[in-house]
């Protein structure tokens, strides 16, 4: 048995893959599990998915659950991940269902007359609003999300 | 916690029916792993049946329509009142005669990395990408508006991945159905299954050293590894695939038609899990089909392919005809030569299929054993010409890529074909488990082992 587990180890440690594997997947993961073994929903979603989580689960508290949210084009640049964030029409959607999300440059898609709402990052956002709806915020924060109002709705 | 019991159990026991109407019997862990694969994908049948019919796919409806089917599959024991037999499928049998320490000790290396995967799985909620803006966000919408045709499509918010088929976001909405909070125990569930088949499978025609190695080898996969936690469809895919190739294995060995029964069902499983697994079932047709050519007995070549292409084609309508999209607007129809995209497709097989970050040594060992084997390579020539027309296939699918329509060659054969790798694995691993010199290095082995014990003692 002594034997076979030495055999197991050497295979281990020979090959990088499998060291890889051993520290960076399995004992670092129950080293974390260990040492926090009751964190919540939140907090484990914050570790892994850093300010996106946070932005996104802010414009959920702040948008009600009809709203349909004009999100920045992919080629606005800010502070969230491109892919696997909140920069992501679909990946926001996972976390503010039932709401409607649409990029602002889906020239086709009909959601996006409906907009209620409009997803500010890095302050893309307020010329958006000015220049479709001619309203115009005094107040620039650069991460938020602001209700659009239009006078014939 | 009990919503997502209830759910297995009532996985666990369509699983069973089913085994018991096919008559098919096993040990207890492929009763058990069979049981799941297949409980699970007939609950995602299941709720394809009440989408086409009209139904809702509601729990009360899905409660019905299961219990209904599980009587149908028992309902030739319960005429006949004969329910001893039952047992037989979840009785577990220790025979510790039939294990040495070796073979124990790699075992338990195995047992403790699927426990470590689970309890990974069961801490993270699901955050990888695909899952998030795909299988599991699927999942909640089919939950919440009870049919596979959920508002996301006409939204634009369902993404490449709302067209996959069912399978995955099936059995994630069949537990938010049921009431459970996650949905992530359904890839430690294939995991299990797939290190219990290939085992168990595994240990039928070489020495339970052998067999445990080559299963250390599979779960130890670092690339694979790490998908026994994620919600993704690679895996399960993978192994159903996998499934779909022993027990053809296992038909060609032993000629029960119950095998091919099996292996027709899992490889459909696949391709209701991923389309483009639809390449391995091809493959396996084909060698199906160069077995029964010597005999000219084709029925079983017939049934085994409508099984297993059946759940492809019926998706692919389902798409046009319901969902209004076709996963086929992502390749090229027409046929071209260009040997610029060969070239980088090739380069990009040589980088994965030799990192050792992503699938250990496992092709090094395989080419080695064919090497080794070569003169033999006859003998389990099934496997061989599966892999070869797999890989053929396969590839075949990323060079007929769309790129207007898809992310370009680099990003596709870097995140796509990667994962697909996992399709290999088990079957080359076979191949590898299953060579005469393997089987006559492993005696050799038990045989020193067994002196030395002796001598010990």
């Amino acid at each position: 048995m002594l034997f076979t587990f030495l055999g197991i180890y050497l295979l281990i440690v020979g090959v990088n893959g499998y060291k890889f594997l051993w520290t960076r997947y399995v004992f670092s993961n129950l080293e974390v599990i260990r040492k926090y073994p009751y964190l919540s929903y939140d907090e484990k979603m914050r570790i892994k998915l850093h300010r996106d989580y946070d932005f996104v689960m802010y414009v959920k508290r702040n948008t009600p659950d009809s709203a349909v949210i004009v999100m920045p084009p992919l080629s606005v640049k800010s502070i969230f991940r491109k892919n696997n964030g909140a920069r992501s029409k679909l990946w926001d959607e996972y976390f503010l269902y039932p709401r409607k999300l649409v990029y602002a440059d889906e020239k086709n898609n009909p959601l996006l007359e409906k907009g209620t709402h409009i997803m500010i990052m890095n302050t893309w956002g307020y010329d958006y609003l000015e220049k479709k709806y001619g309203i115009k915020y005094t107040r620039r924060d650069p991460y938020t999300v602001l209700p659009i109002k239009v006078e014939k709705r | 916690m009990i919503a997502a019991l209830f759910a297995l159990v009532y996985l666990y026991l369509l699983g069973y029916a089913f085994l018991i109407f096919i008559q098919f019997k096993d040990n207890f862990p492929v009763n058990f792993a069979l049981a799941g694969l297949t409980g699970m994908g007939l609950t995602t049948i299941l709720m394809f049946v009440l989408e086409v019919i009209g139904f809702a796919i509601s729990p009360l409806n899905m409660i019905l329509v299961g219990m209904l089917v599980i009587v149908l599959f028992l309902y030739r024991d319960l005429r006949r009142k004969n329910f001893s037999h039952w047992q037989n499928y979840v009785k577990i049998r220790l025979d510790w005669r039939n294990w040495n320490s070796m073979e124990l000790s790699i075992m338990l290396v195995v047992a403790f990395l699927w426990l470590a995967s689970f309890v990974k799985n069961m801490y993270w909620p699901v955050q990888a990408y695909d899952s998030v803006a795909g299988y599991d966000l699927m999942a909640k919408v089919i939950s919440v508006e009870q049919t596979l045709n959920v508002s996301l499509h006409r939204f634009k918010l369902a993404g490449a991945r709302g067209i996959y088929p069912p399978q995955i976001e099936g059995i994630f909405a069949f537990f938010y159905l049921m009431g459970s909070p996650s949905a992530k125990i359904v890839n430690s569930l294939f995991f299990l299954s797939l290190i219990l088949l290939f085992y168990n499978i595994c240990k039928k025609w070489t020495t339970g050293t052998a067999a445990a190695f080559f299963t250390l080898l599979l779960v130890m996969t670092p690339e694979m590894w790490a998908h026994g936690s994620l919600s993704l469809t690679n895996l399960p895919a993978a192994t159903f695939g996998a499934g779909g190739v022993l027990f053809l294995y296992l038909w060609w060995k032993e000629q029960q038609s119950v095998h091919l029964v099996l292996s027709g069902l899992c490889l459909g499983l696949n391709t209701w899990t991923r389309s483009d697994g639809v390449a391995f079932n091809l493959a396996a047709a084909i060698v199906l089909f160069f077995i029964v050519m010597h005999k000219r007995h084709f029925l079983p070549w017939l049934y085994h392919s409508l099984l297993s292409f059946l759940p492809f084609v019926l998706w692919q309508i389902y798409l046009k005809i319901a969902i209004h999209a076709e996963s086929t607007e992502r390749f090229r129809h027409e046929l071209f030569w260009d040997p610029k995209l060969l070239n980088t497709i090739f380069n990009y097989l040589k980088v994965l299929f030799f990192n050792t970050s992503l699938y250990g040594v496992v092709f090094y060992i395989f080419i080695a054993l064919f090497l080794i084997n070569i003169r033999y390579f006859k003998q389990n020539w099934p496997l061989l010409l599966y892999l070869f027309l797999s890989f053929i296939f396969y590839t075949i699918i990323y060079y007929q890529l769309n790129p207007e329509v898809q992310d370009s060659i680099h990003t596709m054969m870097r995140t796509s074909y990667k994962r697909a790798i996992f399709y290999y694995i088990p079957v080359v691993l076979l191949y590898s488990a299953l060579s005469p010199q393997t089987l006559r290095f492993f005696n050799w082995v038990e045989v020193k082992y067994q002196r030395a014990i002796l001598g010990r003692s």
